[in-house]
């Protein structure tokens, strides 16, 4: 194992690297496209909103709703297979990162939906109401006052996806991006040592999921702090910049 | 200033408003009475289009609000709602519970809409509280925040939904004496409570409600000491 390591551990480390890139990017993007989904679906046609918004809005749930069921209810490998290729296909010659990029925002974005819609759901309907009586159309209550709320309440989801993403870029490995397992895969090929190198591999990837789980953690604490207890005397400025 | 015509509302098959008629004239103060279930909370959300009624007319600044077209965002700065619950925002603390409306809605800039929010903070004794984290306050410190946040939009009319009905006796006090302060100025108020003593200082018209229907609305000193309904006697035995 050592043996493996010091010969190959640049290539470890610069699947790491990879790997880490691809997810973060993947789960950040993945939660930029779950809260635009999730605002567009919880806007509501109302009594005085003209035709054609009400029909832009039918159709714009549709396809939403479409996107997510679909994503959620294939393997991202296989998803990774069409997207990559069918671009490619189209005359479009795209980077491998680039592509794992966009496959795991896109995966990762139907999940995020549904992890939202959940936060969403779980707030009292009074703060929408509060929120309208004093004025505030629809959206300017969902991005002010729901939308940071959900995040907040679906913030222990929202990292577990995060942990799930770094994991799962190892299937990326079919469209030949050279992140952790396809690395590992490589050096396993080369050095005739499956067990050994893929030992160094789940140590890796566990060390990762590990810290970023501790982390997680962390800024959950953090969160749940600010809720319950923070000194009323101690706050000032920033804990009112902190507390939006 | 309020002209409630035939207005009617139903859940489902349950007709919970009948056909009510009611004039609010500007600057007064009125309470709705009766008991669970009459509907009261119903007729106030519909003054406040948080339930749009099947049918009739609500006449404000004499437009009528039910009209397709009508701008309701704009109208619900106006007649804002203080709720039972208080609905503060979880996520802001109290000073920015006070500012959003007015940064978000009227477009104010925050050092102006902190101004205006600090100053009703103070009415209402809160000054000392206005970076604390809204989750941490009592009920009756919640209640009058609620109502700073709505006064910060210089409503014309404040309509209150039972909002003592939430808190600890010790607290009902402190909140009923700021809506009184209120009264003093220049807003219609309406006020749902089951607080009679206070209804029949504060008000200058006192609406019983029982199913669905205004059954009489009469002055405090008459309807406290002489209705002439039956129903509105037999409500009000509870309460003597
Ligand atoms: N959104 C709703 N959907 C279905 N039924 C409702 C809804 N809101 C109210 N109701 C029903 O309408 C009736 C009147 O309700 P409302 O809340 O207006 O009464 P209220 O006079 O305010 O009573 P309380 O003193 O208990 O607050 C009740 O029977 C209630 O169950
Ligand atoms: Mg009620």
């Amino acid at each position: 194992m050592i043996l493996i390591l010091e010969k190959y551990w640049l290539s470890f480390v610069y699947g790491t690297i990879i790997t880490l890139f691809i997810a973060l990017s993947g789960t950040l993007i993945g939660l930029i496209f779950g809260l635009i989904t999730s605002l567009i679906k919880n806007i509501e046609a109302e009594k005085n909103s003209s035709y054609i918004k009400k029909i832009i809005l039918k159709i714009s749930n549709f396809i939403i709703d479409t996107y997510i069921t679909i994503f959620r209810g294939t393997p991202m490998m296989v998803q990774a297979m069409i997207i990559y290729y069918g671009v490619y296909s189209l005359g479009f010659e795209w980077s491998k990162i680039i592509a794992a990029i966009v496959i795991v925002s896109i995966n990762t974005g139907a999940y995020m939906a549904e992890i939202i819609r959940g936060g969403l759901q779980s707030i009292d309907k009074g703060q929408n109401e509060a929120a309208r009586s004093l004025g505030m159309s629809q959206k300017q209550s969902l991005i002010y006052i729901l939308m940071p709320q959900a995040i907040k309440n679906s913030f222990p989801a929202i990292g577990n996806e995060f942990i799930v993403n770094i994991k799962d870029t190892s299937v990326l490995n079919v469209i030949g991006v050279i992140e952790l397992y396809f690395q590992s895969s490589s050096i396993a090929g080369s050095s005739y040592k499956i067990v050994e190198t893929f030992t160094i591999t789940a140590l890796i990837y566990l060390f990762i999921t590990f810290t970023v789980s501790r982390i997680l953690n962390y800024f959950e604490k953090k969160l749940g702090f600010i809720e319950t207890s923070f000194p009323s005397s101690q706050t000032n400025e920033k804990g009112l910049v902190k507390n939006i | 200033m309020i002209q409630i015509k035939n207005l009617s509302k139903s859940f489902n098959n349950l007709e919970v408003l009948k056909n009510i008629n009611l004039t609010i004239e500007k600057n007064t103060v009125h309470t709705i009475i009766g008991s669970s279930g009459s509907g009261k909370s119903t007729l106030l959300r519909c003054i406040n289009l948080l339930e749009t009624p099947d049918s009739g007319e609500i006449i404000v600044f004499n437009q009528n609000i039910l009209n397709s077209n009508f701008d309701i965002d704009n109208y619900r700065r106006k007649v804002s709602m203080v709720f039972q619950n208080f609905n503060l925002f979880d996520n802001l603390n109290v000073l920015k519970n006070c500012t959003i409306a007015l940064e978000k809605v009227l477009k104010i800039p925050t050092k102006q809409a902190n101004e205006i929010a600090i100053k009703n903070l103070t009415d209402v004794g809160l000054k000392d509280f206005i970076y604390q984290n809204v989750k941490k306050l009592s009920g009756g410190q919640k209640q009058r925040v609620a109502i700073a946040r709505s006064l910060c939009l210089n409503p014309d009319v404040i309509l209150f939904d039972e909002p003592t009905s939430a808190l600890d006796p010790e607290m009902v006090e402190e909140v009923l004496k700021t809506i009184k302060s209120l009264a003093k100025l220049d807003i219609t108020i309406i006020i749902v409570t089951h607080e009679m003593q206070f209804a029949r200082e504060v008000s200058d018209t006192v609406h019983f409600m029982d199913k669905g229907v205004v059954v009489e609305s009469l002055s405090p000193e008459i309807m406290y000491t002489n209705p002439k309904n039956e129903r509105t006697r037999e409500f009000l035995k509870k309460f003597l």
